[in-house]
């Protein structure tokens, strides 16, 4: 190539970029109205006098909302289910705690997982405000580094709170069960449970009561993902393995990981490896992984009961999962779901008349959003969008079923369709690129008779990849286009049958 | 550092173990780098590394295409070696350094004759150097510092590594080290090829001796460079870690010097000193600034007799020696100047010492002293102490006698076999050879350089098949080699000849590969991932920066990523000079969008974007001096001066498009403003205003959200709660301020009062801006520390000591706390069975309020039940219960229980004996100071 083709070559390519930015100026407000008509997002007003970075929110039984601070306040929101919010009333309910990162409610008292224990708290004279504050547990360490956070979950089946506990810092775990997944019995005893964690940013249960959390990309986290915090299992992250000395109950050490391998390899080897269920690629499914909720309000949050609800703090979103078990390991699919949002999402939590609560902060680490902090909450607007409902894994393929019917032809056109595989190198340093990239060949497509569902019939399907899909061309039977074109299958195994 | 010298060998065996195996095998040859794909030929390169055309006298044109690489030069300008390594080097250089470009001249002589030939070389080249330069003390601190930076700045990024990463330590990567050295630029043994000093003098200014810029400067300090040579001769210092091996002690101590802001509790473990050196005996005479510094002496101590020795250590502020592993005196914490003392069985001999010393501002001074048997007390003298400081010379010398003779045919050698073709020595009179032309060459010769195993008098180079064919079909296809070479080609062939791909990719080529990546390291535990450690890619760097920026870049003035410990090198403005302009020219992107003027709205809208409240990029990227919120990316007020607009405004609207794997979000995602405030939401406006803001530089004014300030939390009606890190107070500290203008911290790790304090409570601005890092101490005055340790203990008499160990181990349970009616906290804790409440109450006093403490204890009776009230160097009792500690804090102790009042390891304690069997008990403490 010469000089001066090369130089046309960019001068085409910036033309080329220009018109792509007018034209996308013009699309994508259009794309975030129209999620706004299927889940409508309703931002509160907040007094100037508070900082409200809400790190966790638990709905109370009187409809009033408690959402902590990681200033360390909780507030007490009265009015949260109006609409408009123009008669909120915000009550200081407890202050001075440590940068709480969870809260749920257990008979008549509100219970906040602090960087170092796990407080309990009650309001006695019936002021409004708390005044007696019991340590349930503190069987962690603590050191003093800032990424020591402490998220802890609701109650589980067996009244436990279970508290994810980040690295000491990015990289190393000096203090007891730095870096591990404890359960906190309702005694207040500590049962260490995961080990392998790395930096969270959200705990929650799924529809059937299992644990799963966020973790975020870093040193043996190529991107971030969600895992599955299964009882005895290693989720990937050996920094914190020294503590296995203390914690009998796990059984011995599992061998170390091996620096540049993959995470599907090395889980052959290691069996307490508990593969990531979903990996969130980075950039195209947001950057920092955060609350987890599952929508248990049987359908009055539209169609996707019993799906988990994950935020992205850097991009200020709100994405969807749908989990399957393979083999006894969790994996499943990844869809886009709602932008927008004021600040940097952080805490999620369901009400019961199905709206979803939202909350955000960008102190520290920065945030599309804009605002420092915001509480927020979205409403199912009644209107069911045209999405991708389910993502199977097959023996052959996947099955994808639809909220609306889907145009035959369309669906049933391979042009429709564009699928890549890629995975991430499992390694000591931080992050990794999408690496060994394949093209599985899509061979043959089936649509149902209802038209609710597809079969996608496929040759190279990859363990331990991402499936990276998107769908064009796909239109309902009124010739909509998907709402969310786009969906990430994370493939630990392939079902036998 | 002896499972870590332990580790070396095996390193190195491996190392060299490999390289057998593959130079045997014939995989690996010459300078394994050459192999890295570039644009330009294989044979070219290798035209080039070889410096063939010293030889072969070849036309202008070609000899600048191949930007040959000249040998090293000698005499007075190089770099002083020994004789053992000219004589070992010279006489069999392809076995000596496997992989080196120097070829092998003495092939197909008898042995006798290559052992001749090669010492009366040595003997002309070390004729014409200055001589090495004397041996340094060893110092094992150094010698450590040294390995991290030769692994951490970029020495590994060319040369092989010789111990695993930090982070890979302790695992299953043991071969790490063997795979990247196997890929790498050759290193000789440095520890008999220099001397520390000559070492170091050529890491500082390698271009001096290495004229070609293969090998760049790092622009290290003397102590960096002192340092790595140290490491790189390390085997010079074998043993001096041994506390038995007397022969490498000299006289006196060695310290490491630290510069930082002091805080009441600092881990020296985590400091990196500004300093080294020798002293002779403990003080503070090589301290550079007034305050805000640290030593850690290291060394042994002679004792005389067997004995009992007591240490006395006067400092201001903190101090802690150490005797033989163990802490004899503790004089920790911020304190005005004042002496402790700690006793200890020793015998006689030596015996390791080590001494930390700090000051966090103010006076300043330490003093340490010993007595013994027939020993007064007195100032540890220089006589009694010793360090390790073998001073380094290199390994198995060898020594030339006076031989004129040998000189003299060395000198005649040199110019004969071509020597002085490739080394310029200064010496215009030796003669250089010359072969045939390069036009002239038959690549096709069977008796050439490039024979299999050329003719005795040829040099031989160890090439593989491969490299020889490449190197054919490059002097066959010469006349291609005259043609010009195009300003885009320029590019590859300059950074393929300095390797600048060994840390950055260009169009898909270069960049570390995948095991050597593993020593790009952050600096400290700045959270940003790979863009905070790996050199940036250069495809399209043209179009990213101006070409100033650039130039400066290339002379070691346009660091912009202080958080990255691999340095970009300089490697001479004769090779990298035209850079800038062929970057510029080639990358163009043809289009240049207009330098907004400059409009004071625009500027103004540009400011609030990059605050809190707009986008908030300050979220991430520092402004001149000012920190950011969190990450230090790279600094606002610099990026309009570097980089070009068209640029600028492609990165904002899709970072990871121009900077794959970035964790810069964009805020314009798919071209749509996320801030709909701000000029409406119009990106190219937005882009445009911040454009124009940043184009002010460092006279810009600092957006809204950085100047962050003091957030003083008063308090008014009621006691405020503060639980986070509080300086002096624990990583689970609990503040209370009252409304009484007394306010307090109780550790909930330790379950004791730590702190007391008048005035004003706590500013939060540490933890409520950013991401909250570190320990605040109290805002107001008089500060008081109160007893470090357990309150309560079960002492079986009045003489057991005291016991250290706290919290969860010493059987304390964190209960909570209850508000009182005022809301103040009243604390319960366990201690084993028994329940403590534990409520403060402050009252306004005279002049200071005063705080009166109420403890009341329930649970299984015993009588070995004690609480301790304070402890301090005097206690003196003033009136009945009521004590005078450290002439400052008033302790009076009301209700059941006997005070007293002990001494335990030179300090003084109040305790109270608590009569406990009943079960309950009650008392008061009140505290004046």
């Amino acid at each position: 190539m010469n000089g001066s083709v090369f130089k046309l070559g960019n001068s085409f390519l910036l033309a080329c970029f220009c018109a792509a930015t007018v034209w996308l100026q013009a699309a994508a407000p259009a794309q975030r109205a129209l999620e706004e008509s299927y889940y409508e997002l309703i931002t509160f007003p907040i007094p100037e006098e508070i900082v409200l970075e809400a790190s966790a929110i638990q709905v109370m039984p009187d409809n009033k909302v408690a959402v902590s601070t990681r200033l360390g306040n909780i507030y007490m929101i009265e009015g949260a289910f109006s609409k408009p919010p123009l008669s909120l009333k915000y009550h200081l309910f407890a202050s001075g705690l440590h940068e709480p990162l969870g809260l749920t409610i257990k008979d008549g008292w509100l219970y906040a997982t602090q960087r170092g224990e796990v407080t309990r708290m009650k309001d006695e004279d019936g002021d409004g405000r708390a005044d007696l504050f019991e340590t349930v547990s503190d069987g962690w360490g603590i050191n003093g580094d800032y990424h020591e956070y402490a998220f802890g979950s609701k109650f589980d089946r067996e009244n436990n709170i279970w508290v994810v506990l980040c690295l000491t810092g990015s990289f190393t775990s000096e203090n007891e069960y730095r870096g591990w997944g404890l359960r906190v019995t309702p005694k207040g005893e500590v049962i260490p449970t995961v080990s392998g964690v790395r930096s969270p940013g959200g705990i929650g249960t799924n529809h059937l009561g299992e644990m799963f959390y966020t973790d975020n990309q870093g040193p043996w986290n190529g991107t971030s993902g969600l895992k599955h915090l299964r009882p005895g299992g290693f989720v990937g992250n050996p920094m914190g393995n020294k503590w296995y000395s203390q914690a009998s109950i796990m059984g011995r050490r599992p061998e170390d990981p091996k620096s540049g391998s993959r995470m599907h390899v090395e889980a052959k080897r290691i069996p307490e490896l508990v593969p990531t269920a979903i990996l969130f690629p980075y950039n195209k499914m947001g950057q920092s992984a955060s609350g987890i909720a599952n929508d248990w309000t049987e359908g009055k949050f539209g169609p996707f009961k019993n799906q988990l609800f994950v935020g992205d703090q850097t991009h200020s979103t709100v994405m969807r999962v749908f989990l399957e078990q393979v083999n006894g390991i969790y994996q499943g699919a990844l869809f886009p779901f709602r932008e927008g949002f004021a600040s940097g999402t952080l805490s999620l939590e369901f009400a019961a008349d199905g709206s979803l609560f939202v909350g955000g902060t960008d102190r520290g680490w920065g945030a599309r959003g804009g605002k420092p902090f915001a509480l927020e909450r979205l409403i199912w607007t009644g209107k069911v969008p045209f999405e991708i409902h389910e993502m199977r894994s097959k023996p052959d393929g996947f099955e994808l079923t639809f909220t609306h019917p889907v145009d035959p032809g369309t669906v049933s056109d391979k042009n429709s369709y564009k699928l890549e595989t890629y995975t991430y190198i499992y390694q000591a340093s931080y992050g990794s690129p999408e690496v060994d990239r394949t093209s599985p060949t899509l061979d043959r497509l089936e649509v149902s008779p209802d038209g609710l569902s597809a079969r996608l019939y496929i040759t190279g399907l990859q363990v331990g990849h991402v499936h990276e899909l998107h769908l064009p061309g796909v239109r309902s039977r009124q010739g909509e286009p998907l709402l969310h074109p786009s969906a990430y299958y994370t493939l630990n195994a392939i079902p036998v049958r | 550092m002896d499972h870590r010298s332990g580790l070396q060998k095996v390193c190195l065996q491996a190392v060299l173990l490999l390289f057998t195996i593959l130079v045997s095998k014939g995989e690996v040859r010459i300078n394994p780098v050459l192999a890295v794909p570039s644009d330009v030929p294989y044979g070219e390169r290798l035209l080039g590394e070889l410096n063939c055309i010293s030889c072969h006298k070849a036309d202008p044109l070609i000899e600048s295409r191949l930007q040959s690489r000249k040998g090293p030069r000698f005499g007075n300008e190089g770099w002083a070696v020994t004789a053992q390594f000219l004589s070992n080097f010279i006489s069999a250089p392809l076995t000596h350094k496997p992989g080196t470009v120097m070829p092998d001249l003495l092939h197909g002589m008898s042995a006798d004759d290559r052992k001749d030939t090669a010492e009366a070389l040595t003997y002309f080249l070390a004729s014409l150097q200055k001589p090495l330069s004397a041996g340094v003390s060893a110092d094992p601190f150094a010698i450590q510092e040294g390995g991290k930076l030769f692994h951490s700045i970029g020495c590994v990024a060319c040369h092989g590594p010789e111990e695993l990463p930090a982070n890979l330590e302790g695992t299953s990567n043991s071969d790490l080290v063997g795979k990247v050295a196997a890929a790498s630029i050759p290193l000789s043994k440095m520890s008999s090829k220099t001397s520390v000093g000559d070492l170091a003098q050529f890491l500082k200014n390698p271009l001096h001796s290495r004229p070609s810029g293969r090998m760049p400067s790092l622009n290290l300090s003397d102590s960096e460079a002192t340092a790595i040579a140290m490491y790189l001769c390390r085997e010079q210092a074998a043993g001096i870690d041994d506390p038995q091996n007397r022969e490498a002690r000299v006289e006196g101590l060695a310290y490491q010097y630290f510069e930082t802001e002091f805080q009441d509790d600092p881990d020296f473990e985590k400091l990196s000193p500004v300093a080294r050196g020798k002293t002779d005996h403990f003080n503070l005479k090589a301290r550079k600034r007034q305050g805000n510094f640290g030593f850690a002496f290291t060394g042994f101590i002679n004792v005389p007799k067997t004995g009992n020795y007591t240490f006395y250590v006067s400092s201001d502020d903190g101090s802690r020696l150490m005797i033989g592993g163990k802490l004899i005196v503790d004089h920790w914490g911020m304190h005005a100047g004042s002496e402790k003392s700690g006793s200890v069985e020793l015998a006689a001999g030596e015996h390791p010492v080590r001494l930390l010393y700090y000051n966090g501002g103010g006076e300043f001074s330490l003093q340490v002293s010993w007595s013994g048997p027939e020993l007064s007390k007195q100032i540890i003298p220089a006589s009694a102490l010793t360090h390790t400081g073998k001073p380094m010379v290199p390994l198995n010398p060898l020594v030339l006698s006076e031989n004129p003779e040998k000189l003299r045919k060395g000198r005649e050698l040199f110019s004969s076999l071509g020597c002085a073709s490739c080394h310029d020595v200064s010496d215009q009179t030796i003669q250089r050879f010359s072969a045939r032309d390069f036009a002239s060459l038959d690549a096709s010769s069977k008796d050439s350089c490039l024979s299999e195993t050329p003719r005795k008098g040829l040099p031989r180079y160890d090439l593989s098949p491969e490299q020889r064919a490449a190197l054919k079909g490059s002097i066959e296809a010469r006349e291609q080699l005259a043609r010009p070479v195009l300003q885009k080609d320029r590019i590859p062939r300059t950074m393929a000849a300095l390797n600048c791909y060994a840390c950055h990719t260009r169009d898909g080529k270069g960049g570390a590969n995948e095991e050597r990546l593993n020593y790009f390291h952050v600096l400290g535990e700045t959270d940003m991932g790979d863009e905070g450690r790996i050199p940036p890619h250069l495809t399209q760097v043209g179009a990213k920066l101006k070409p100033q920026a650039i130039a400066e870049i290339l002379n070691g003035t346009g660091s912009v990523r202080p958080y990255m410990a691999t340095r970009m090198p300089n490697f001479g403005v004769e090779h990298t000079g035209a850079l800038p302009e062929l970057f510029d020219k080639v990358d163009s992107l043809g289009t240049v969008l207009p330098e907004p003027e400059y409009s004071i709205r625009e500027s103004k809208l540009g400011r609030r974007l990059a605050g809190s409240g707009g986008l908030t990029c300050i979220s991430c990227h520092t402004f001149g001096d000012r920190k950011s919120l969190g990450i230090p990316a790279v600094d606002l007020t610099k990026m309009a001066g570097r980089l070009k607009k068209e640029w600028f405004h492609r990165y904002l609207i899709d970072p990871a498009a121009l900077r794959p794997g970035t964790r810069m979000p964009s805020f314009w995602p798919e071209g749509v403003a996320v801030n709909r405030d701000i000029l409406d939401g119009n990106t190219d406006q937005q882009i445009n205003a911040l454009w124009v803001y940043l184009s002010k530089g460092r006279e810009a004014e600092p957006p809204d959200g950085l100047v962050t300030g003091r957030k003083e939390l008063i308090v008014e009606k009621e006691p405020v709660i503060y639980r986070n890190f509080i300086a002096g107070g624990g990583p689970r500290a609990i503040g209370v301020g009252y409304p009484e203008k007394a306010n307090i911290t109780f550790d909930a790790n330790e379950m004791r009062l730590a702190m007391i304090w008048h005035g004003a409570f706590i500013d939060a601005s540490r933890h409520s801006t950013g991401r909250g890092e570190g320990f605040e101490p109290p805002l107001g005055n008089n500060v008081y520390q109160l007893p470090k340790g357990p309150s309560f203990a079960l002492l079986p008499n009045p003489e057991t000591a005291w016991p250290t160990e706290t919290g969860i181990k010493a059987g304390y349970r964190m209960g909570g706390y209850r508000l009182d009616e005022q809301r103040r906290p009243m604390f319960f804790y366990k201690f084993r069975d028994i329940l403590i409440e534990d409520l403060i109450v402050p009252t306004v006093g005279e002049i200071d309020p005063f705080l009166v403490r109420s403890l009341k204890l329930k649970g299984p009776a015993t009588e070995e039940l004690y609480f301790r009230a304070a402890n301090g160097s005097v206690i003196e009792q003033v009136a009945p219960g009521k004590f005078l500690v450290n002439n400052k804090l008033t302790v009076t102790i009301r209700g059941t229980g006997e005070p007293l009042v002990r001494k335990q390891n030179n300090e003084q304690e109040l305790l109270l004996k608590i009569p406990f069997t009943t079960g309950e008990a009650a008392f008061n403490i009140e505290f004046l100071w």
